[in-house]
């Protein structure tokens, strides 16, 4: 109702609107007299304070840290300033799966022209590769999110299971639990969620799409490898071995911690948020490997985790480049973002590898080491090849999948379904789309 | 939600022998009284039962609100570490009590804007003919067909090109002019300000401003109540506008903020935040809450107004 109205306002009032005119006024308090002002969006918890430690130690370079909100509410916010060119931030936290999104529309700065290939050895990778299109490096891996197989010790003991080391050995714990005690499932799946459900079918081999740059693209969620995935999952959750409530809801929270779950299918940074949210089995939680779809291979897959960029259009490129490499890749980034607050789980390898990181301890998980299996899991996950349409894909998502928590259709209808649909949106956006 | 009886006795109570009319002479039996009471009863209770979970939960720990019955509280009493968590970033998305402020801001300037625009807009329309009104009320009505989403982010361009974006009158100013306002304002001063009075004012030679101010808008006051009400709340609600043109949190409104600080609960990374959520989202409704209960009456004395004399 605004947009009719609003020229007319706006005509008049343009003097009075200056003041809060958008732009790179970032220099505030706390920053010396002439040093390069950057802004950062970015909406992760801690950020703040690794940006006031950045400031301190790097008084040429002052950033000023905004939450342009969270995920897709900043993806939106920051194609719309692309277009209107003008109100880009200079550095941008982007995850994972939208870099490529943003590589493809030419909005990213290519890092590697300013020294970037220093670090790369501290880098797991594959975060390396997640951020990488041939020589040019669109992003800085800050946190990952390896997936583990965190279970309830005292439940399996109490049943009398062992921890599986494959998914057939996962589905047949999930029959004996579920004769043993009919009110309990194995662990939860999320069908609406898209990112775990992605970060699943990776570590089974059964990643739908591929990408490597340009206009062509491939799309399979109906393949052979996706079929056994969708009908492995629909399969337990005929049975009501596995429930499938929302990841994050309450629902969840309190099947895991009253039984109900047996397990949880997590990424590394679930365990923090895990513990505020249950009471009861607290101490009771352990961590194994993710279970195979072959015995002897160790495969893990991504949930999570977020890149700095240096968006197009910033006048400090260099200055922006220096701020992504010592967030993402120096001891003292890490000590605060590894820390309490923030809690991300690092890409950085110093400390990923370090005895200090992965022999910490969590009360949830009592004397146990989570943080050993999952650094262990971060080095062994393949590159998940991106395409540049996630956005669209993530909506799309929602609604096609909706009817398989319902109970309306199955696993792999809904994969059948989706594939169609990308495979449309994509062709309409100009793309050459291999299926199969 | 009180029942029908009750109320009628209250009534004749506090205004006398004019409502003290037998319910059947209303043509309603007693039966239908008790299922219409039971009816808005069900309505009371589907309405009032999530601020009831908020009161409650907003008293818990994180664990507790997952773990324990929504309904009833759960020791630890907690209410006052999620309030003071409230004053403080604990999300990394900004200060909760920084939005509360920007939103009064917001809704009170806007709302005060729209009344008085509103007003003359409405005494425009209703009582002086000009050419093009007709056509010009049309348009000002036509506005309200568009939602908002499908023009994002031409707004967003436009604001951008004006410098508006991340400027607290790209909020304010849009907010000002509200066609449900002026159409409330058209009718109401149709309704209950006489031609014959402003002809009177004018024959004794008052000036058009000081009739509008001594006269309509003194006739208004229920009618001006109303629309500052719809405004506020509107305002206040608001969740589209300051997401496309804020991209600062120290600007955010209460709506905008309690997003980004339900993002960061909700993938929880970190320390109890659902519990600060609850008490945010309970914060946030009191101001509301108050505001109609201080201006209850006029705004009930406007409906009745406009109901009868119309």
């Amino acid at each position: 109702m605004a947009a009719v109205l609003l020229s007319a306002c706006a005509g008049t009032d343009s003097t009075s609107a200056s003041p809060g005119a958008s732009g790179s006024q970032a220099a505030g308090a706390g920053c010396a007299a002439g040093a390069t002002a950057l802004t950062f969006w970015g909406w992760s918890a801690g950020y703040d304070l690794a940006v006031k430690k950045f400031n301190q130690t790097h008084p040429d370079i002052c950033v000023k840290l905004e939450n342009a909100g969270a995920a897709n509410d900043e993806y939106v916010k920051l194609s719309d300033a692309l277009k209107a060119n003008s109100g880009t931030p200079d550095v941008a936290q982007i995850e994972y799966f939208e870099v490529p999104s943003l590589e493809i529309t030419n909005s990213l700065v290519d890092l590697s022209q300013y020294g970037m290939s220093s670090v790369k050895k501290d880098i797991a990778p594959v975060a390396w590769s997640l951020v990488s299109q041939g020589s040019k490096q669109y992003a800085m891996p800050v946190d990952l999110g390896p997936l583990a197989l965190y279970y309830n010790a005292k439940e399996f003991s109490a049943n009398k299971l062992s921890v599986p080391a494959t998914w057939s050995e996962f589905a047949a714990t999930a029959d004996k639990l579920h004769a043993a005690d009919p009110k309990a499932s194995i662990t939860n799946f999320d069908p609406v969620s898209a990112q775990d459900v992605l970060a699943l079918m990776q570590q089974y081999g059964a990643f739908p799409f591929s990408y490597s740059g340009g206009d062509k693209l491939g799309i399979n969620f109906t393949g052979t490898a996706q079929t056994a995935f969708a009908s492995f999952w629909q399969n337990l959750i005929d049975k009501k071995e596995v429930t499938t409530a929302a990841d994050f809801s309450p629902a969840q929270w309190s099947n895991l911690d009253s039984g109900a779950n047996a397990s949880r299918l997590s990424p590394a940074w679930g365990p923090v948020g895990m513990q505020s949210s249950i009471k009861k089995t607290i101490g009771d939680w352990r961590t194994a490997p993710i279970p195979q779809t072959e015995a002897g291979k160790n495969l893990s897959g991504n949930w999570g985790g977020s890149t700095l960029t240096v968006v197009k259009g910033t006048g400090h490129a260099k200055e922006a480049a220096e701020f992504v490499k010592w967030f993402g890749a120096s001891a003292d980034s890490w000590k605060i973002l590894s820390g309490k607050v923030a809690g991300a789980f690092p890409g950085y390898l110093p400390l990923l590898n370090s005895t200090g990181f992965q022999s910490a301890t969590l009360p949830i998980s009592g004397t146990s080491k989570p943080n050993k299996v999952f650094a262990e899991a971060a080095q062994n996950m393949d590159t998940a090849q991106w395409p540049p349409i996630m956005t669209a894909a993530l909506t799309q998502w929602t609604s096609t999948f909706a009817g398989v928590t319902k109970g309306t259709e199955t696993l792999p209808e809904a994969f059948k379904t989706f594939q169609q649909q990308m495979v449309t949106y994509a062709k309409a956006q100009g793309f050459t789309v291999t299926e199969g | 939600m009180r029942s029908p009886i009750k109320s009628r006795q209250e009534r004749a109570a506090a205004r006398g022998p004019a409502d003290t009319v037998p319910i059947h002479l209303y043509g309603l039996r007693r039966g239908t009284v008790t299922v219409l009471t039971l009816i808005s009863g069900a309505f009371a209770v589907f309405i009032l039962a999530p601020v009831l979970w908020l009161v409650i939960n907003a008293t818990k720990t994180q664990a507790n609100v997952y773990g324990t019955p929504g309904f009833w509280f759960a020791r630890p009493f907690h209410l006052f570490q999620n309030l003071s968590a409230l004053g403080r970033n604990v999300s990394g998305a900004g200060i909760y009590l920084q939005w509360l402020g920007n939103t009064l801001v917001y809704a009170g300037s806007a709302a005060v804007g729209a009344t008085v625009l509103s007003a003359m807009a409405g005494y425009g329309f209703a009582r002086f003919r000009f050419r093009g009104a007709n056509g010009l009320f049309y348009l000002v009505m036509s506005t309200l067909l568009v939602p908002i989403t499908s023009v994002a982010l031409p707004l967003f361009l436009v604001y951008a090109k004006v410098g508006l974006v991340n400027s607290v009158w790209g909020m304010i100013l849009p907010s000002m002019v509200s066609p449900v306002g002026i159409y409330l304002m058209r009718t109401y001063i149709d309704a209950s300000v006489p031609r014959d009075l402003i002809d009177a004012a004018r024959m004794d030679g008052a000036s058009e401003t000081r009739i509008f101010l001594r006269i309509v808008l003194p006739l208004t006051v229920p009618g001006l109540v109303t629309v500052l009400l719809l405004t506020v709340v509107a305002v206040w609600n608001n969740y589209f506008l300051p997401l496309i043109i804020f991209s600062r949190n120290g600007l955010y409104p209460l709506t905008v903020g309690l997003s980004s600080l339900s993002h960061a609960a909700e993938t929880g990374s970190k320390a109890e935040l659902v519990p600060v959520l609850i008490a945010g989202g309970l914060v946030t409704i009191l101001p509301l809450i108050l505001l109609f209960l201080f201006l209850e009456k006029y705004f009930r004395g406007g409906a009745l107004q406009g109901s009868t004399t119309g």
